[in-house]
């Protein structure tokens, strides 16, 4: 079991994504605001962010380059996804994504990246 | 003279009465014959005049020049020929003076040549008259001999030809005009070319004004001489166009009809405005002719081509009228085409952004609807039931069809956008075959058969090259249903990889293989039957394969099957070199 923290700016990926890693056993919070990522605590630090590239209004990007500047979410695994992976794959990795996958995904691919960047969370 | 003479032996023959009876008749012959006489005369005369009536006419002046004294003779007729009243103009070894400056050596040679070894003259020239007006002359003129053979005289006819040659330069000027107006889809630029052209053999100025945001606008104007170009835009300035003119431009764009003045009087000059210092510029510039043709667009009137003449004092005739008309209608027609084209442009830039919006906006519910059904296929899975399990399968496979077209779109959005990009970088060109190869294989019941290896490295993107193979393997399979194999082909010379997929289908028809490389288009086969698909995959595959300045062919042959192949450079550097964003 991890504990995944899923931000997407759509609510049918979001529903989905959160359908598919609760059936997998995984405890998920989601949400389409990447702003309460700032709130994060010790207790509520997830073990895995999952983080769209493209928010409304927001870039993924920038969201992630500001978690790594504090302590508490520097190390923390985060794959980010996008619906342009030409684009954006090199850039979001380069920057400070820990993987990145691009959209439509096959679930299993997802689903092994938790289980690599997460080894001890399976059930 | 025939009258006869009084007889004198009247008293022998005849009585007194008699002899009066004789003379009445000899008096009534003399009258007669006098009347005669008369008539004879009148007629001689009449003939002269008749004669210089038809040198009148047709514009023919006669001269001789007599080559021994330097001596001239000439008809009344040539004197109007240069623009002179009869008995003002004196014609001696100078005559050449009154040929136009550019023509005078020319012409004087000729003359030269023909005195001097009694050949025929003949040659086509410009005159200068008094009043300074340029026109056409044609002459021709007849050597004649003394006793001894030597050229004594020329007898010789001038012929105005000022129309004939105003009707090839009109005609002359339409054809480059026609060229220009052809040559290019903007029209600002091409209306000013036409009314440089028009400038000095078709008018002394020639301005274009065109309703730009309902204002008459000066789009154009040409005159020889720049300085004069500024006393155009002056006037204009000091006088805008006013909508409501009884004449001019403005009425020109009220009726859509030509606005024709043969001469500018002075009355005219006078009723068109009362200000002193536009007067005084109009006298200045000093208008003597006037056309202005109507520019169309659908079917309104929007602008109109100005030709006027000045100090050449060239009077403008119907056939000059006809000559605007066209020209004019010829520039609508540039125009209409110029702005049809923009339109076209703009539609297609309109249809593109949708393609690129619609198929960005249709990806985000295909994930969501595709991790859906892959839990629901788990979910069925642990369950046991095997049928709701194959179903979401094969739901999954049309996601998957789905996701590629959406892709595709995208694709093309890009490449027309000129946004395609490429991740570069060196990998095996074996290796990718094989992989495609292998997830191919897995979705069809051909035999997919790989011959060949190359053992070089090939610089480009990897994942856009794959999709070129697949679309060949795919279209290879589509195209070919009944058959059991496609072979794919590796080769490599020192400079190039090839790889090839050849399928035992249906092939393509000579007409078709000219466009299966355009978008949208999509084959038949011999029953008009077309198959699946949107008609991008080929046009996408070669964009991408020109864009790795690489090379595609195909052969085909129809019933018996097609081969695609491309064709990639090996030399990295000048390749990555290459690599343009586009």
């Amino acid at each position: 079991m991890s504990r995944i923290f899923v931000v997407d700016d759509d609510a049918g990926i979001l529903d989905a994504v959160t359908a598919l890693l609760e059936s997998e056993g995984h405890v998920v919070t989601s949400s389409a605001d990447p702003s309460l990522l700032q709130d994060l605590t010790s207790a509520t630090l997830p073990d895995i962010l999952l983080l769209d590239v493209l928010l409304s209004g927001v870039d993924g990007r920038d969201v992630c380059a500001q978690l790594r500047k504090k302590a508490l979410t520097k190390d923390l695994p985060i794959i980010m996804f996008s619906a342009h992976p030409q684009v954006q794959k090199e850039d979001a990795t380069r920057q400070c994504a820990t993987r990145f996958l691009a959209k439509p995904f096959d679930i299993t691919k997802l689903l092994d990246l938790v289980a690599e960047l997460h080894p001890a969370g399976p059930l | 003279m025939p009258i006869k003479k009084v007889s004198k032996n009247t008293e022998k023959d005849a009585s007194s009465e008699e002899i009066i009876g004789k003379l009445r008749r000899e008096l009534d012959e003399a009258r007669e014959l006098l009347a005669r006489e008369r008539q004879r005369i009148d007629s001689f005369l009449s003939s002269e005049e008749r004669l210089h009536t038809a040198q009148q006419t047709a514009s023919i002046g006669t001269f001789e020049w007599n080559l021994k004294t330097g001596k001239f003779v000439w008809t009344p007729e040539l004197e109007i020929l240069y623009g002179h009243k009869p008995g003002t103009m004196k014609l001696d070894e100078t005559w050449s003076k009154f040929v136009h400056e550019h023509d005078r050596d020319r012409v004087s040679k000729l003359a030269q040549h023909a005195a001097e070894t009694g050949e025929d003259f003949h040659s086509e020239f410009r005159i200068r008259w008094p009043d300074n007006s340029i026109h056409h002359l044609s002459a021709r003129a007849q050597i004649f001999r003394d006793t001894q053979g030597k050229p004594e005289r020329m007898v010789g006819i001038n012929t105005d030809i000022t129309d004939r040659k105003q009707v090839e330069r009109n005609l002359l000027f339409l054809a480059e005009a026609s060229k220009t107006l052809s040559s290019s889809l903007d029209y600002q630029t091409t209306l000013n070319t036409v009314a440089q052209l028009a400038v000095p053999d078709i008018a002394d100025w020639c301005a274009v004004d065109m309703l730009v945001n309902d204002q008459i606008t000066l789009v154009a104007v040409a005159h020889k001489d720049p300085e004069k170009v500024s006393w155009a835009r002056e006037l204009r300035h000091k006088q805008p166009p006013n909508r409501d003119a009884p004449g001019g431009l403005p009425q020109v764009l009220r009726t859509g009809k030509s606005e024709f003045y043969p001469e500018i009087t002075e009355e005219l000059i006078q009723a068109s405005t009362k200000d002193p210092k536009i007067l005084k510029l109009i006298h200045k510039i000093g208008f003597r002719s006037l056309i202005i043709a109507p520019i169309f667009r659908g079917g309104k009137p929007i602008g109109g081509i100005t030709f006027v003449t000045t100090e050449t004092n060239r009077l403008y005739n119907q056939s000059d009228l006809a000559m605007a008309e066209e020209l004019a209608s010829r520039a609508s027609l540039a125009i209409e085409n110029a702005q049809l084209y923009l339109e076209s442009q703009n539609a297609i830039g309109i249809r593109d952004d949708f393609i690129s919006v619609a198929s960005h906006e249709l990806k985000t519910p295909v994930t969501s609807v595709k991790i859906f059904t892959q839990v629901l296929q788990k979910h069925f899975e642990q369950l046991g039931d095997h049928t709701a399990s194959t179903y979401l399968n094969k739901m999954d496979k049309q996601i998957n069809r789905l996701t590629e077209l959406i892709y595709n779109l995208l694709d093309i959005s890009k490449i027309q956008a000129g946004r395609i990009e490429f991740n570069e970088k060196l990998f095996d060109i074996d290796t990718l075959v094989r992989e495609t190869v292998e997830v191919m294989q897995a979705t069809t019941k051909h035999k997919l058969i790989i011959e060949g290896e190359t053992h070089q490295q090939v610089f480009g993107d990897e994942d856009r090259l794959g999709q070129v193979l697949s679309n060949l393997i795919s279209n290879a399979l589509k195209y070919s249903p009944k058959a059991k194999k496609v072979i794919i082909t590796l080769s490599s010379t020192e400079k190039e990889v090839t790889v090839s997929v050849r399928d035992y289908g249906i092939g393509i028809s000579p007409q078709h293989l000219e466009k299966i490389f355009e978008r949208f288009y999509r084959v038949f086969d011999n029953t008009d039957k077309t198959f699946p698909g949107l008609g991008i995959g080929l046009y996408i595959s070669s964009e991408i394969v020109r864009r790795h300045h690489g090379t595609f062919h195909v052969e085909s042959h129809q019933g018996k099957g097609s081969t695609f192949s491309f064709t990639l450079p090996l030399n990295s550097t000048e390749k990555s070199k290459g690599m343009e964003r586009l």
